[in-house]
C-alpha cells in the first residue's frame, strides 16, 4: 500500500498535512511535531507507516493510545485537542493523531514552542513568537471562555462532573491534580477560572444552562408524513448539561425511527439494527453541539424526524475552513469551541474532528443508505440530512426544495462518461478484468485511470476487498451512490 | 525571578515561562521547580534569596493569597507577598501584573468606606473561589505605591509604581511580549554592535 492510499483509505485527503512516522518509540519527536502542527495549520501523523516500505505497523501494546494520549496531555501547553486512534491498515496497526489547528497559540511542548515550516518542526523564533502572541490579541475572547453567570457553587450539576471525572480517568487516564476538588477539575478542565464558571463549563456542567443560555436548548419533533410542518406525532425539548441532553436527543432518535431487520446466512436469529447507523447518528448529533456558534442568544439545534428522513439542524454557518465539500472529504479545522470538544473527546464522544463527516458518510454507505448531506447558509444554519433508499424524486422537491440541488450538484459534475459506461456494465461483483472486457478496452492503464479511478473517488464503485486494493482477487461492486446515480439517469431520459 | 501564587494559573504560568526562555532568558518560577535551592535553608529563605539573586523581577497578583503564612500569626504574610516587598525594598528592576479582580475589589472596597488597610482591619471575609483573603489588597497597595516617596509625591510622578491589569491569559502573554521583547532586541543590538564590531575591541572591558 502506497502513501497517497493509506492518505485516500484513512480519508485525510491529499491537499491535508499528513506526516509519517515509522513508529512510537520517538515520542519526543511526535511531541515537537504535534506542537507544530497546533501553532500553524493542524495536521495529521499516521505512526507505523514508513516513506519507503509502506505500512509497517506498531509492535505493539493495546495501551499504546493511552499512553501517548497522556504523554502529550502532559507535555504540551495549554491542553489541546488532540485526538489519538489506533487504526487498522493491511491487518496492522497503524496510530492516527489528528490535530487541529490550535485556537489558544502559541503552545508549547516541554516549554519549547514549534511551529511548522513547509514539512519541517522547528523551535520558533522570538519575532515568530512575538508575531504570534500580538496578531492573537485582535481576536476576540471566545464565546466558550467568557465568563458564565452561573454561580460555580450552587448551579453545578455534580454528578456530571462526578461522572466526567470517572470516565475521564478511565478510558483516558487524565492526570487530575485532585480529583475530590470540584473546583480544580472544572480548572484542570479549562472551563473554570478564578472561581468562575466560563460558558463552555456552563455548558457542559450545570444543571440547566438553558436558564441563562436559552440557546443550548435541543428541539426534536417527529412528524407523521415527509411534508415538513403536518402533524407532530411526538415533540420534545432538552435541557440540561450538554452530555445529558446529547443522550436523550439520540433516545429521541432511535425511539422515532423504525429499525431495520436482516438474515444473515448461518445465523438463524434476526438482527435488528436502527434505521440510520448509529455512529453516524451520533456524530452527527454531536458535531451540531460541539462545533455550533453558540454565540447567538436567538440560536439553537433541533432535531426534525421524517417517516424517510433525519435533519439535524443548528443556527450559525459552518466554522471557518469547512465547507460542505470539505466535509465529504474530512479536513482540518480550527476548531470553534475546543474546550468544549476537549472533554467531550476526554469522555469518549469524539474521537475525531476533521474526519467525523467522511466517516458518517462511509457507515451509510455500509449500511446501504445514501450519503448524509450537509447544507450551510449563515442566514439559515447548518443542516446535516439523512434519508432512507426510499426517498423519491417525487417526494423531495415537495418537502425539502434543497435536497435535489444539495445531492446533484457534488455527484453529478464528477461523473464522467467513461464512469456512467462502468456503471452500466458492472452488473454483479467483477474484477477489473472481466469489466475491461465487458466494455472492450485493450488499454489497462488507460482503463485504470479512466475509469476505475474517477468511479472509486466519486464513491460511485467500491472495492470487494478495500483492505487490500491490489490484491489479485479485488472485485468492485456498485455502490449505493452508484445506484443512485444510474437511477438518476434513468429519471431524466425518462423525462 | 516570577514570583506568583500557582494555584488556578498554572496555565499563564506555563504561558509565562515559555515565552520567558523563548526569548533568552533564564527563568527562576517555583511553578517550574526553576528556583535554585539550597539544602541548608527553608522553603522561604530559598525564596527570598532568589528575589535578592536575581537581575530581574515579575510578580504576578492574583485573586489568590497564595500559601505560606503562619498559621498562629493571622498578620503573617504569604510566601508571594513577602517576595514582592523584597523585590521593593531591594529596588530590582521589577515589572507586575494584578488581576482584574483585585483592581475591581480595592476598588469596592474603598468607595464603600473601607479605605486602605486600616480600613479594612476590621473586615472579615467568608471563604470563598473569588477572592481568597483581604490581604490581596494590602499587597496590590504595597505594590503600586512609591516606596521611595511614599504619600508625599504625587501619583503622576511616583516611580517604580506600574502595575498592569490584566483580565485574561492573553491580557498576561501580551504584556510579556511586548514588556521582554525588547531586552532581546537590547541584547542582539548590543551584540551586533559592540561584540563583533569596531566599538569594542577583542576582550574589550578586560583589564
Amino acid at each position: 500500500m502506497n502513501l497517497k492510499q493509506i492518505k485516500t483509505l484513512l480519508s485525510l485527503g491529499e491537499n491535508q498535512r499528513v506526516e509519517f512516522k515509522s513508529s512510537i518509540r520517538n515520542l519526543e519527536e511526535l511531541g515537537r511535531t504535534v506542537c507544530g502542527f497546533l501553532n500553524s495549520a493542524g495536521g495529521y501523523l499516521i505512526c507505523g507507516v514508513s516513506e519507503s516500505e509502506g505500512v509497517i505497523g506498531i509492535e505493539s501494546s493495546h495501551d499504546a493510545v493511552t499512553k501517548l494520549e497522556r504523554y502529550l496531555l502532559e507535555h504540551i501547553s495549554p491542553k489541546a485537542f488532540v485526538a489519538v486512534q489506533a487504526e487498522e491498515l493491511d491487518k496492522k496497526l497503524v496510530i492516527s493523531i489528528e490535530v487541529p489547528a490550535g485556537s489558544d497559540v502559541p503552545y508549547a511542548f516541554k516549554d519549547v514552542i514549534y511551529i511548522r515550516t513547509g514539512e519541517l518542526t522547528q523551535v520558533a523564533k522570538s519575532q515568530t513568537i512575538r508575531d504570534i502572541v500580538m496578531r492573537h490579541q485582535v481576536e476576540p475572547e471566545r464565546w466558550e471562555r467568557r465568563f458564565s453567570f452561573a454561580d460555580i457553587e450552587r448551579d453545578l450539576d455534580v454528578q456530571e462532573i462526578r461522572t466526567t471525572i470517572a470516565e475521564a480517568g478511565n478510558v483516558r487516564r487524565v492526570l487530575f491534580r485532585d480529583a475530590k476538588d470540584i473546583s480544580m477539575v472544572l480548572e484542570d478542565f479549562s472551563v473554570a477560572r478564578y472561581g468562575r464558571l466560563t460558558n463552555g463549563g456552563d455548558v457542559l456542567f450545570s444543571t440547566n444552562p438553558a436558564i441563562r443560555l436559552p440557546q443550548t436548548r435541543i428541539r426534536a419533533m417527529c412528524y407523521s408524513s415527509d411534508k415538513a410542518g403536518d402533524t407532530f406525532i411526538d415533540m420534545k425539548s432538552f435541557e440540561g448539561p450538554l452530555h445529558r441532553i446529547f443522550e436523550d436527543a439520540y433516545a429521541f432518535i432511535i425511539r422515532n425511527t423504525s429499525s431495520s431487520s436482516k438474515f444473515i446466512k448461518g445465523n438463524p436469529k434476526r438482527l435488528d439494527a436502527p434505521l440510520y447507523p448509529e455512529e453516524a447518528v451520533r456524530e452527527a448529533l454531536i458535531n451540531a453541539l460541539a462545533h455550533r456558534d453558540y454565540s447567538a442568544a436567538s440560536g439553537g439545534v433541533s432535531i426534525h424526524v421524517y417517516p424517510h428522513r433525519l435533519e439535524i439542524w443548528n443556527s450559525g454557518a459552518l466554522p471557518e475552513g469547512v465547507t460542505e465539500q470539505s466535509l465529504l472529504k474530512g479536513q482540518i479545522s480550527i476548531l470553534r469551541n475546543p474546550d468544549i470538544a476537549h472533554v467531550l473527546y476526554l469522555r469518549g464522544f469524539m474521537e475525531k474532528a476533521g474526519r467525523g463527516s467522511v466517516l458518517m458518510v462511509q457507515k451509510c454507505l455500509d449500511s446501504g443508505l445514501p450519503s448524509p448531506f450537509w447544507k450551510s447558509d449563515p442566514k439559515l444554519g447548518v443542516t446535516v440530512t439523512f434519508s432512507t433508499p426510499e426517498v423519491t424524486p417525487e417526494v423531495t422537491p415537495e418537502v425539502t426544495p434543497e435536497v435535489t440541488p444539495e445531492v446533484t450538484p457534488e455527484v453529478t459534475p464528477e461523473v464522467t462518461p467513461e464512469v456512467i459506461k462502468l456503471l452500466k456494465h458492472l452488473t454483479s461483483e467483477m474484477s477489473r478484468g472481466d469489466l475491461q472486457e465487458v466494455i472492450g478496452l485493450r488499454d489497462a492503464e488507460h482503463f485504470r485511470k479512466s475509469y476505475i479511478i474517477p468511479a472509486l473517488e466519486i464513491k460511485a464503485i467500491e472495492m470487494t476487498i478495500p483492505e487490500k486494493p491490489t490484491s489479485s482477487k479485488q472485485k468492485y461492486r456498485i455502490s449505493s451512490v452508484g445506484e443512485r446515480i444510474l437511477a438518476g439517469l434513468a429519471n431524466n431520459s425518462a423525462r | 525571578m516570577v514570583s506568583s501564587t500557582v494555584y488556578g494559573i498554572e496555565e499563564l504560568l506555563d504561558r509565562v515561562y515559555t515565552l520567558l526562555t523563548s526569548f533568552g532568558y533564564e527563568v527562576w518560577m517555583s511553578h517550574k521547580g526553576t528556583v535554585p535551592v539550597f539544602s541548608n535553608r527553608t522553603a522561604f529563605g530559598n525564596c527570598l534569596q532568589a528575589v535578592k539573586d536575581c537581575d530581574l523581577f515579575l510578580g504576578i497578583i492574583t485573586p489568590n493569597y497564595g500559601s505560606g503564612q503562619d498559621p498562629k500569626d493571622s498578620s503573617s504574610l504569604s510566601i508571594t507577598h513577602q517576595e514582592i516587598l523584597k523585590a521593593i525594598e531591594l529596588n530590582k528592576p521589577r515589572w507586575l501584573l494584578a488581576h482584574d479582580n483585585v483592581v475591581f475589589a480595592r476598588s469596592l472596597l474603598n468607595n464603600l468606606g473601607y479605605k486602605g488597610r486600616a480600613g479594612r482591619a476590621d473586615l472579615r471575609l467568608k471563604k470563598n473561589q473569588i477572592f481568597t483573603d483581604l490581604r490581596i489588597s494590602d499587597l496590590y497597595e504595597d505594590a503600586t505605591i512609591d516606596h521611595e516617596s511614599p504619600e508625599t509625591v504625587p501619583l503622576d510622578e511616583r516611580k517604580g509604581n506600574w502595575v498592569q491589569k490584566y483580565h485574561s491569559n492573553n491580557d498576561g502573554s501580551i504584556f510579556i511580549g511586548s514588556q521582554f521583547f525588547r531586552y532581546q532586541e537590547v541584547e542582539e543590538f548590543i551584540k551586533e554592535n559592540f561584540q563583533n564590531g569596531e566599538p569594542l575591541q577583542k576582550n574589550g572591558g578586560a583589564s
